[in-house]
C-alpha cells in the first residue's frame, strides 16, 4: 500500500480540533486542555490528514507533524522518513513560519527544540520555568542576532531542498506555507521569488484557508477557528472537501 | 560547453591569499599583514584566483565569480537566488559550489539590523569583524553556549546545499560542488551526489605525493592558498574535472 507522508506543525496535527485543545487562557494565566504531540499522541481525527486516511483507505496517511515544530525540524522528518521508507506516493510538505528557528534545549545541546522569537513576548512562555541565563540568551539573540530576512531564505532553503529531496526519490511533492508570499499577486517578500518555480505545487495552507469565500475574517475566526488561532475540526473538514481532497485526488490520478 | 561558469564560495574561491588579496594576522607578530590593497579589496575575486584562470584560459566563457570571504551556504543560496532574479539561468549556465565550514551561519549586522554579516562560530578569530557594543558580542557568546548546536548548522548547511540544488535544477543549469573534508552529505544522499563532487581547494594535496614541504609553497601563512596553490588546483582538479563532465 502507497504512503502518503504529511509533515508540519501544530496546524497539520490539528491542534484546536476538539481532542486536541491545549492552549494558554490569559485571564487564568494557565493552560487550557492536554499538552499532545507526536509521537507520543497521534494527531487528531478531525484535522484534514485523518479525514484524507478515511476518504482513502487503499493508501498509508502517516501525519508526523508535530506542534510547534521548525523549518527544519519539518524538512528533518521529512528527510528522515522517505530515506528509511519505501513506497511513498505523496509528501505533503506544510511550512511553518519562517521565524520558527531551532535551538539546542536548555542544558542539553545534542537535543535540539524549536522555538520562535514571537514566543517570548508570550505570556505561557514567560510562565515556563526556564533558567534566567536561557531566557537571557533567547533574549540576545532576538535584540542582537535576529534578522528576518536570513530567517525567511533559511525557510526557503528548506522548503526547496525538502522538493529536491523527494522528487529525487519519484516522490509527487505539493507543499504549502502559512506565510502570505503573494499579496494581489505581488510577493510580499523578494525573497520569496525564488519559490515561484515551485508554486505550481502549492496548496493553500488551512490556516489561511478562506472559509467564508467572501474574505470575512470575521466569520473565518469566530467560526472556523479556536479561539487560540488554530483551525477547530470544522474548518479542518470544510478545507478537506474543498481543497486538500480535489488536490491529492489531481495530483494522484484518483478518479 | 557550458557558455557561463558561476562560482559560489567563501575566501578561498575569492581568491584570499593571492599575491594581490593579502590580508592575514600574524600569530607571531601579533600584526596584521597585508590590508586593502585597493577599493575594490574585499568586493572583486583575485585576478589570480582559479576562477579568475579560468576566464583568461578559456575568454569565450563568462565566469562569475559571487564568493565572498567569510561566507555561510546560506549566502551562497541567498547569492544564487538574487542572481537568479537578475539573469535568466538556463542549460548553458555551469553552477560550481565551492563550499565552506559548517559552523558559519549568519547574524543581523551590528550596526544595521536590517542588514547581515557572516559569523564564523568558534574560536574567536583576530580577523573576525568585530564591534564594541558589548551588548552585541555578549549576545553572540551567550548564543555560542546555551542555543548553539552542531545538528542546527548540519541542517542549514543541507537545506542550502540542497535549495541551491534544487534551484539548478528548476533552471535547468549544470551543477558540480566541493566541500571542506569535514563537511560531508551522510547517509542516502551520497550516493546521488557522489559523481558531481570534486576535490576542495583546502588541504589539497597540490604536490601530489604529499610533500608537505612543498605543499606548505602553496599556501599564505592563514592557511589560504596562494598564486601557485590556485594555480595548480586549476591545473590538476578544476580543468581535468570539467572535461570529464563535458563542461569544457
Amino acid at each position: 500500500m502507497s504512503t502518503i507522508l504529511v509533515v508540519g506543525d501544530s496546524y497539520t496535527y490539528g491542534q484546536g480540533c476538539k481532542d486536541r485543545i491545549y492552549y494558554y487562557d490569559k485571564e487564568k494565566k494557565s493552560h487550557i486542555g492536554s499538552y499532545f504531540s507526536y509521537p507520543l499522541y497521534p494527531a487528531s481525527q478531525y484535522c484534514w490528514a485523518s479525514l484524507l486516511q478515511k476518504n482513502l483507505p487503499n493508501y498509508n496517511v502517516v501525519n508526523i507533524a508535530s506542534p510547534g515544530n521548525s523549518q527544519f525540524g519539518i524538512f528533518k522528518d521529512t528527510v528522515d522518513y522517505v530515506n528509511t521508507h519505501d513506497d511513498i506516493a505523496l509528501v505533503l510538505f506544510n511550512a511553518t513560519f519562517f521565524n520558527r528557528v531551532s535551538i539546542a534545549s536548555c542544558g542539553n545541546p545534542d537535543i535540539i527544540n524549536p522555538w520562535s522569537p514571537t514566543w517570548f513576548d508570550n505570556e505561557a512562555e514567560l510562565n515556563t520555568a526556564q533558567p534566567k541565563y536561557y531566557a537571557d540568551a533567547k533574549q540576545g539573540y532576538i535584540k542582537y542576532l535576529m534578522s528576518d530576512e536570513i530567517l525567511q531564505y533559511q525557510s526557503i532553503m528548506a522548503t526547496l531542498a525538502a522538493h529536491t529531496v523527494v522528487t529525487s526519490k519519484n516522490i509527487k511533492f505539493l507543499w504549502c506555507t502559512p506565510e502570505t508570499i503573494l499579496n494581489h499577486s505581488v510577493f510580499e517578500y523578494e525573497s520569496y521569488k525564488s519559490l515561484m518555480s515551485i508554486n505550481h505545487l502549492r496548496y493553500i495552507h488551512v490556516c489561511r484557508y478562506d472559509f467564508s469565500k467572501t474574505m470575512d475574517f470575521e466569520l473565518n475566526f469566530s467560526k472556523y477557528h479556536f479561539i487560540d488561532n488554530h483551525v477547530n475540526e470544522l474548518g479542518h473538514a470544510m478545507f478537506f472537501e474543498e481543497e486538500l481532497l480535489p488536490t491529492v485526488k489531481r495530483t494522484l490520478n484518483i478518479q | 560547453m557550458v557558455k557561463r561558469i558561476i562560482l559560489l564560495g567563501d575566501s578561498f574561491t575569492f581568491g584570499h591569499g593571492c599575491s594581490d588579496k593579502v590580508h592575514y594576522y600574524d600569530p607571531v607578530t601579533k600584526q596584521h599583514v597585508g590590508g586593502k590593497m585597493s577599493p575594490d579589496f574585499e568586493t572583486k575575486p583575485s585576478d589570480y584566483c582559479w576562477g579568475s584562470l579560468i576566464k583568461k584560459q578559456f575568454p569565450n566563457i563568462e565566469v562569475m565569480n559571487l564568493s565572498k570571504p567569510g561566507h555561510c551556504f546560506l549566502g551562497m543560496a541567498r547569492d544564487l537566488i538574487n542572481l537568479s532574479q537578475r539573469i535568466n539561468l538556463n542549460s548553458d549556465d555551469l553552477i560550481l559550489l565551492n563550499g565552506t565550514f559548517i559552523d558559519r551561519t549568519e547574524i543581523a549586522h551590528p550596526c544595521d539590523p536590517d542588514s547581515y554579516v557572516s559569523w564564523a562560530i568558534g574560536p574567536a578569530s583576530p580577523m573576525e569583524m568585530v564591534t564594541n557594543e558589548p551588548e552585541y558580542i555578549n549576545a553572540k557568546q551567550m548564543y555560542v553556549k546555551y542555543l548553539y548546536s552542531d545538528a542546527v548548522m548540519y541542517n542549514q548547511f543541507l537545506t542550502s546545499f540542497m535549495g541551491i540544488y534544487s534551484i539548478c535544477n528548476l533552471y535547468d543549469t549544470k551543477f558540480a560542488y566541493s566541500l571542506p573534508k569535514n563537511v560531508r552529505l551522510m547517509g542516502k544522499l551520497l550516493d546521488k551526489f557522489f559523481n558531481l563532487k570534486f576535490p576542495y581547494i583546502f588541504e589539497y594535496d597540490f604536490s601530489g605525493n604529499n610533500d608537505d614541504t612543498f605543499n606548505r609553497t602553496c599556501y599564505m601563512p592563514d592557511l589560504h592558498c596562494n598564486n601557485l596553490g590556485h594555480e595548480i588546483y586549476l591545473e590538476k582538479v578544476v580543468l581535468p574535472f570539467l572535461s570529464n563532465k563535458g563542461f569544457l
